[in-house]
């Protein structure tokens, strides 16, 4: 029992990571361990917990997707011009398909003509960041959908805890979670990332599979992008602005290796709970912008050189 | 219809033999076509004011280049360059007044900076994307706590001599625009002509080979990250000096955009195949676009949607003929 607590720790020190961060927060910061903040805490980082499991699908396939940031801000944006236009379901049906629209080129890219992930979705952010600028005029789209507008502050049976983000994230992991962890396609998607030969051999579909990863970080991005616009009633670019970073930062402090092969959709729940609640931590103690992004990358850069250090001991499981 | 192919076989082994990719041949073409609708475009003076333009990530991407001809990418650049630019401006604002560190502490903190990435990926050990990702967000953090008390720098306009390196210019052809060429043909030089620059390829291209032909690959990695980071203090002192201020958002996306010229430019992201030349006409490439789009008076947010095209389309079609190529 005590050597297996021992493998857990070594194998998700991100757990050691909340543990602190709780500490943290809940003796030294004021107003953190308020129920307010905590439900608060919670919608946020569910919001952006829900691209994140998109990305850990990517990453343990062994691609990456850098457009899924800019995807977010365009599908406030759409929700928004589309929401305001025709009605709030037209808008959340509009911005996660055409989120999934530009996941569906990543990854014909990616699967078809094999390019690099990276080269791929550098070129759709870059469009999309063009088309986003276009939609909007550089300027804030308003979101005015009475049905958007209440989604992220809605609660399910008028229960506090039982907000929609949180609802949605709780449902993404469990589906999501099920299909990375006990399908045979989410068996596909660990042998693509970590050993694609061994896999074609075996007669998995790779390309098929990485294709269908990409659909589903289009569709979370989608998913999260018309929370986002919810939550500040409008849609703009620079709500992308550094998602990328919180995205990938939150997969890899959870121990989803950026290589492929090695991830989980638990793994990214905790990832994310740590990096939005520096941001939140920060912000009550009011710093700036600075202290979240320093935090963030040097936490990043520890946890990723502990992981360095510790690995050779372990074993290299597949999940 | 087998006449049809017979063409393209020949025209695609003409260019091939000769080393012109598709992509020259319709830059060309589109030069050609902008200049018919405004002559102004192939002017000197127009000229000079695109390679002023692209001189800060023509410089930057040159460094990155030696980062990802051994396979690794750098993504602090942009957020480096930011927080350099912003030191530098520092050192010039009224009242600080000293040129000389203004010139000298960028391109020794770049030098350091790109030390911390290069003991990151090469002695570390860590994937180059996501410790360079960390480092950037440290770098958006110190950018951001730096010009905290006032969000703009500007800089004191009699430093003349810090002002020239951005806006000066000698027999007309602006400073920006002769550092990047010496830059280049430096980099070339030390890529083609040396034997550190063949190590960087073979570290690049087959690691255990390197290794066995009795070369380091660590201190290899270690040291094109010194360049990059030297190449980015130098693009922040160029984009400092030309704007004479510095606020924090001035970089972001610049790490993205070297990216895309360094890939336009016909280097294998996996490493080991690129030039300098390459990465520079990729450089021309994107402020061609910039230029023109400005120029044809055309919605600037436009120049994003064709930028990522040509960036697809591009790698695409030279992924296929490296594929036809293998045949």
């Amino acid at each position: 029992m005590k050597l297996s607590i021992k493998k857990l720790l070594s194998e998700y020190n991100i757990i050691l990571v909340v543990a602190i961060i709780a500490v943290i927060g809940f003796a030294f910061v004021p107003y953190f361990g308020k129920a307010t903040n905590l439900y608060k805490l919670l919608a946020d980082l569910s919001m952006f917990g829900i691209v994140s499991v998109g990305m850990t699908f990517l990453l343990v396939s062994g691609e990456v997707d850098l457009s899924l940031g800019m995807s977010v801000a365009f599908a406030t944006i759409v929700s928004s011009l589309v929401g305001s236009a025709w009605g709030g379901v037209w808008g959340l049906l509009a911005a996660v398909l055409l989120c999934m629209l530009v996941a569906l080129i990543n990854g014909l890219l990616v699967t078809k003509i094999r390019m690099s992930s990276l080269i791929a979705s550098i070129a759709t952010m870059t469009a999309l960041t063009g088309i986003c600028y276009l939609l909007g005029h550089g300027k804030t789209v308003p979101n005015d959908s009475p049905f958007l507008r209440e989604l992220y502050t809605y609660r399910l049976f008028g229960m506090k805890f039982l907000q929609l983000p949180v609802v949605l994230f709780v449902l993404c992991l469990i589906g999501f979670g099920i299909l990375l962890h006990r399908t045979r396609f989410g068996t596909g998607v660990f042998v693509a990332g970590g050993n694609a030969e061994a896999g074609y051999t075996a007669g998995i579909n790779i390309g098929r599979t990485k294709l269908i990863c990409f659909l589903i970080g289009g569709f979370c991005a989608g998913l999260t992008g018309v929370l986002l616009g919810s939550y500040v009633y409008a849609g703009a670019v620079s709500y992308g602005e550094g998602l990328n970073v919180t995205i990938i930062s939150a997969c890899v402090l959870g121990g989803t290796k950026f290589t492929g092969g090695k991830g989980g959709i638990v793994r990214t729940l905790l990832g994310i709970a740590v990096v939005r609640s520096i941001i939140n931590i920060t912000s009550l103690l009011s710093f700036d912008a600075w202290a979240q992004n320093i935090v963030t990358g040097v936490l990043l850069l520890v946890v990723l050189i502990i992981d360095r250090y510790t690995r050779v001991q372990r074993l290299e499981d597949a999940s | 219809m087998t006449g049809l192919k017979n063409l393209y076989g020949r025209v695609s082994g003409f260019l091939s033999k000769y080393h012109i990719r598709g992509i020259y041949i319709l830059i060309v073409l589109y030069v050609i076509v902008v200049t018919v609708i405004n002559p102004v475009f192939l002017t000197l003076d127009n000229w000079m004011n695109l390679l002023r333009q692209v001189a800060v990530v023509g410089v930057i991407s040159c460094g990155i280049t030696f980062v990802m001809l051994t396979g690794r990418t750098d993504l602090s650049a942009g957020m480096m360059m930011t927080f350099l630019a912003a030191l530098s401006c520092y050192y010039v604002l009224p009242g600080v007044n000293n040129q000389f560190m203004a010139i000298i502490v960028p391109l020794v903190l770049g030098t350091l900076f790109g030390l911390v990435n290069g003991v990151l990926v090469g002695i570390i050990r860590l994937n180059s994307f996501v410790s360079t990702l960390g480092m950037m967000s440290i770098y958006t953090g110190a950018v951001l706590l730096f010009t905290k008390k006032n969000p703009s720098l500007f800089a004191d306009n009699t430093m003349t001599v810090y002002k020239f390196i951005g806006q000066g210019s000698v027999l007309g052809v602006p400073v920006p625009v002769i550092i990047l060429l010496v830059v280049a043909v430096i980099c070339s030089l030390v890529l083609k002509k040396t034997v550190y620059g063949a190590r960087v390829y073979a570290a690049g291209s087959n690691v255990s080979m390197a290794r066995f032909s009795g070369i380091n690959p660590a201190a290899i990695i270690v040291s094109t990250y010194v360049i990059a980071g030297l190449a980015t203090g130098l693009g922040a002192l160029i984009m400092s000096s030309r704007i004479m201020a510095a606020q924090p958002k001035m970089g972001v996306g610049y790490e993205f955009t070297a990216l895309t010229a360094i890939v336009l430019g016909g280097l294998r992201i996996s490493g080991g195949k690129g030039t300098i030349w390459g990465t520079v006409v990729g450089v021309l490439i994107l402020g061609i676009i910039d230029n023109s789009f400005v120029i044809l008076g055309l919605d600037s947010n436009l120049q994003y949607v064709v930028k990522g095209i040509i960036l697809a389309v591009a790698v695409a079609s030279q992924l296929l003929s490296d594929r036809r190529q293998a045949l």
